[in-house]
């Protein structure tokens, strides 16, 4: 297993109030890392930091044994083609048809000629399970589910390396979050694609994750491996365990 | 206090915000069909308030000076006064407060929901530049169309003034249209280009600064509309005190 990916004591404030307060991790090729934490730790702040929407205080990113923190706008590009954010809204561009939303990431960083654009549009569509007669639509003409798993396509469709889900099935009903759940864990067994995936279900990071990280705080209070964290001593990780169990019973 | 703090550093921002987007211009400037496709977009959701507002411009003007000028029985004088005061001052000054309501307040709050929505930081993650992409285009747009729409209200302005003096005044179009040339001077016509050409720069960049600077909810959206329109407002009626000043000066040494 290589590291593809290493987070150094990143620290990082809002005008005085610190939300990440030197969060240190690595992720292996191929993994599934599931993030857990509750509302408002800076969860969110991490993925952003990593593709440099944000900038941490301190501390370094390492990714392919280059530190990626202090790298220009321009140099960015070349992370972002790689790392796919895949945000907590939907975030479509409400002016553009779902085609037009897909193909943008696609006609600014690949040289694809209209013919593979198009194959590899429908391509990711069919991977998150949409069907092919919406994508002349309009973002506001469909449903809160189906605009999450288009805004899934639109990262997809680039073959990023690795792939970062900000609550990928947040606000979808079971059916629509297994199906995303079972995507994420078919893209990292088939394609060897990375995903580091921020969310509060636990009983799907117990199901697919190969690596659980729990944040509290702004800081790490427990990672390690699935059988790792069923053993877990750490109050929060355990209160999350407890639902888990609440639940199946 | 907290206030007069918070006006500085918006001041602060808006410059900088600024010189970003100049120096994105000069680096890498926006597709021209984008800009059109702006302008276009404002130019036809304002054409009819531009008219009817410059229109009645015109109007209150004529009958305004009208009243005071049957009194001293120079009615012949009516046209040239009008238009004069329309062209220089009046007309420019009402039609980018309006503006200012109308496409300021759009551009903001488009702008404002998409910040707000993450679609701004997604189209940075998909290798776009959102300040090519997104302000520019409207920025240039707007300034463009804005400037287009102040001219072609001052042009139903003078309409209006036609209109009303003939209605109210007994003054008919070939009178009213005579003394124009000679009071309105090319200083009256330089004055309210120029005019035009400084408020449609100010509710341009105002309007997408606002947009672009809002965060956190919805709530962000609403605020950077109240924010925009007083910006405007204020701005619009000290740069219009200061470009008085500018054409004077410019006047007195010609
Ligand atoms: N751009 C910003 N400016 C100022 N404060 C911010 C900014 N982004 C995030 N924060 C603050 O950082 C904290 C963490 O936010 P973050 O969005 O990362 O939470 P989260 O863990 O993703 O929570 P949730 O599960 O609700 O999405 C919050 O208190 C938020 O107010
Ligand atoms: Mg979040």
């Amino acid at each position: 297993m290589s590291r593809i990916l290493e987070f150094q004591n990143i620290k990082k404030s809002f005008s005085g109030r610190e939300v990440l307060k030197g969060i240190s991790f690595e992720v292996n090729k191929g993994d599934i890392v599931f993030i857990l934490g509750t509302s408002g730790t800076g969860k969110s702040v991490l993925l952003k930091n990593l593709v440099g929407l944000l900038r941490p205080d301190s501390g370094a990113i390492i990714w392919h044994d280059k530190d990626i923190s202090q790298y220009s706008e321009e140099q960015y590009l070349e992370v972002r083609k790689n790392c796919c954010l895949v945000f907590q809204q939907p975030a479509l561009f409400d002016s553009m048809t779902l085609y037009e939303n897909i193909a943008f990431g696609l006609r600014r960083l690949t040289n694809l000629n209209e013919e593979e654009l198009d194959k590899q549009v429908r391509d990711s569509l069919k991977a998150v399970d949409l069907k092919e007669e919406i994508l002349s639509l309009k973002p506001a003409a469909i449903s809160y589910g189906m605009q999450k798993r288009l805004s899934i396509a639109r990262s997809l469709c680039l073959n990023p390396e690795i792939l970062l889900f900000d609550e990928p099935t947040t606000g979808l009903d079971p059916v629509s979050t297994q199906a995303i759940n079972q995507l994420i864990f078919r893209l990292s067994r088939k394609y060897d694609t990375t995903s580091i995936v921020v969310s509060h279900d636990m009983h799907c990071a117990l199901d697919i994750a190969d690596y659980i990280i729990v944040l509290d705080k702004g800081k790490i209070v427990e990672q390690g491996d699935v059988d790792k964290i069923k053993c877990s001593e750490v109050p929060l990780v355990k209160d999350f365990l407890q639902e888990v169990l609440d639940a199946n019973s | 206090m907290q206030i007069l703090r918070s006006f500085v550093d918006d001041l602060g921002l808006y410059f900088l915000f600024l010189k970003e987007v100049f120096s994105t211009f000069c680096k890498s400037p926006p597709e021209k069909k984008y800009i059109y496709s702006q302008v276009l977009k404002v130019f036809q959701s304002s054409l009819l308030t531009t008219s009817f507002s410059g229109f009645f411009v015109g109007a209150i003007m004529t009958i305004q000076f009208a009243m005071q000028i049957k009194m001293f029985g120079a009615s012949g004088y009516l046209g040239g006064l009008s238009t004069s005061g329309t062209v220089r001052e009046v007309g420019p000054l009402l039609i980018a407060f309006l503006l200012s309501g109308k496409v300021g307040a759009y551009t903001s709050a488009e702008l404002g929901s998409m910040k707000v929505s993450e679609q701004i930081d997604a189209i940075r993650c998909l290798g776009a530049n959102p300040i090519q992409e997104i302000i520019l285009p409207r920025f240039i747009g707007i300034i463009l169309a804005s400037f287009f729409l102040l001219v072609y209200g001052i042009l139903f302005a003078f309409y209006g003034g036609v209109l009303m003096s003939y209605i109210f005044a007994d003054v008919n179009t070939l009178e009213y249209v005579r003394h124009v040339p000679t009071i309105m001077t090319g200083i009256s016509l330089f004055s309210g280009v120029f005019k035009s050409i400084v408020f449609a720069f100010a509710i341009a960049s105002l309007c997408t600064f606002y947009g672009y600077k809002a965060s956190g909810g919805a709530k962000a959206v609403g605020k950077a509309v109240v924010s925009t329109s007083v910006a405007c407002m204020f701005s619009i009626v000290i740069l219009d005190w200061f470009t008085t000043l500018i054409v004077d000066v410019i006047n007195r040494w010609l």
